[in-house]
């Protein structure tokens, strides 16, 4: 059965999510967010803020991480993420 | 129900300690897990890896298993005759079942997230996904067809899994890496909780012209050297069409000429641009009057391209 689906919110560079949203959506705890912000690994403002906090979590549960792994982990695929793009933008077109 | 070796899936003996089968799970999950391994096959070994570790870490989970007896993999077999009455619901049929999810509403009845499911309003999960659109899609839009087969819970705690077809509209402009937000298409929610959300991650497949940066484009152009040194109207493809582009006289190799807000659409400002990189390139099969005219060039001037290079690598030595 085919669902028309008309409502997309778009999730740019400068969208910016309340803690209260991250909280429902991340799997983390309040503390645990600000605690990560505080620390720097973390920002409220970004399109990839959640999809960086799923991938955190599942890091935290598969490789029982504590919060100061987390935070680690998070800055490193900040990082992967960011040479990954530098390198698309370098490699030439073409399949 | 088929039957799944979880001590051999961690490479263990039945009679393993707890602190080997962590060993051996952290061993493997470092391995395989998605997040670290490029391996082919690696995230269906981690996902096997990672299901043997939930049963045989939780003392009461790993005992239950263990009731099952020992069965080869693969084999159709069902638990002895006691172990639904100590185990499950009483009477429930195991036929079809998968073993794992069997052990995640063992969790739910030991009261765990989904036993509760039923008294406490509980969001439904959030899904992610990637999908890739084409450039031309990216710059006039287009609507996605997206089947899924989302994770769902039965009145029993017992996951299925139920095809999903969702169309989203993708309005023009949206960049590699582009999220999309989809309210309330996630997971169900329980006890009066909201529906989890669809997030969608747009992504720009390669392309045989275009190269995609944010909203600027970029594209190799080739050019004769006459062109390049004399200048000319040359035509160049966009997204949107051919256009004619002047080049300047003297352009060099590499050069980069811009065609502004030929690149993508903004949704939200400007358009990004295109950029052509100059390449030249020279005739496969020059005839000998092109080559005539080419020797005439090589001692018409004085120009020396790598008088520069020279200079440097002797300052150097």
């Amino acid at each position: 059965m085919a669902a028309e689906f008309t409502e997309v919110t778009w999730i740019g560079e400068d969208f910016e999510w309340t803690l209260q949203e991250l909280t429902t959506r991340s799997g983390f705890t309040e503390p645990e967010l600000r605690e990560l912000i505080d620390c720097g690994a973390l920002s409220l403002r970004g399109a990839r803020t959640l999809a960086t906090l799923h991938s955190a979590a599942r890091l935290r549960t598969d490789f029982e991480l504590d919060l100061n792994g987390v935070a680690l982990a998070i800055r490193l695929l900040r990082r992967i993420r960011d040479l990954e793009a530098e390198l698309s933008v370098l490699k030439p077109p073409g399949p | 129900m088929k039957y799944k070796d979880y001590y051999a899936s961690l490479g263990l003996e039945r009679g393993a300690s707890d602190a080997d089968i962590k060993k051996a799970y952290r061993k493997l999950a470092h391995k395989y897990h998605p997040d670290v391994s490029k391996e082919p096959g690696a995230e269906a070994r981690f996902k096997e890896i990672a299901e043997a570790y939930q049963t045989l870490k939780d003392p009461e989970k790993r005992a239950a298993y263990d009731r099952l007896g020992r069965h080869a993999p693969g084999e159709e077999f069902a638990p002895p005759p006691d172990w639904g009455a100590q185990h499950a619901r009483g009477g429930e049929s195991f036929e079809g079942v998968d073993l794992a999810d069997l052990f995640a509403a063992f969790a739910a009845r030991q009261g765990g997230a989904a036993g509760r499911r039923g008294n406490v309003p509980t969001r439904g999960e959030d899904y992610e996904l990637r999908t890739g659109i084409t450039i031309e899609q990216a710059f006039a839009g287009t609507t996605l067809e997206l089947k899924l087969d989302m994770p769902d819970y039965d009145e029993r705690g017992r996951v299925r899994h139920v095809p999903r077809t969702i169309k989203v509209r993708v309005p023009k402009g949206a960049a590699d890496g582009q999220r999309l937000r989809l309210a309330a298409m996630g997971g169900r929610g329980f006890g009066g909780g909201s529906a989890g959300d669809l997030y969608v991650t747009v992504e720009l497949l390669p392309h045989r012209l275009y190269r995609a940066d944010g909203h600027d484009l970029h594209l190799e152009l080739p050019l004769a050297p006459w062109e390049a040194a004399l200048g000319a109207t040359v035509e160049v493809p966009t997204p949107g069409g051919v256009v004619q582009l002047k080049v300047p006289g003297n352009t060099s190799g590499g050069q980069k000429l811009r065609l502004a807000g030929r690149g993508l659409p903004h949704p939200h400002g400007k358009a990004g641009d295109l950029y052509a990189t100059v390449r030249i390139v020279n005739p496969p099969d020059p005839s000998p009057r092109a080559r005539e005219l080419f020797q005439e060039l090589a001692t018409a001037g004085q120009f020396e391209p790598r008088a520069e290079l020279l200079r440097e690598a002797r300052r150097g030595s």
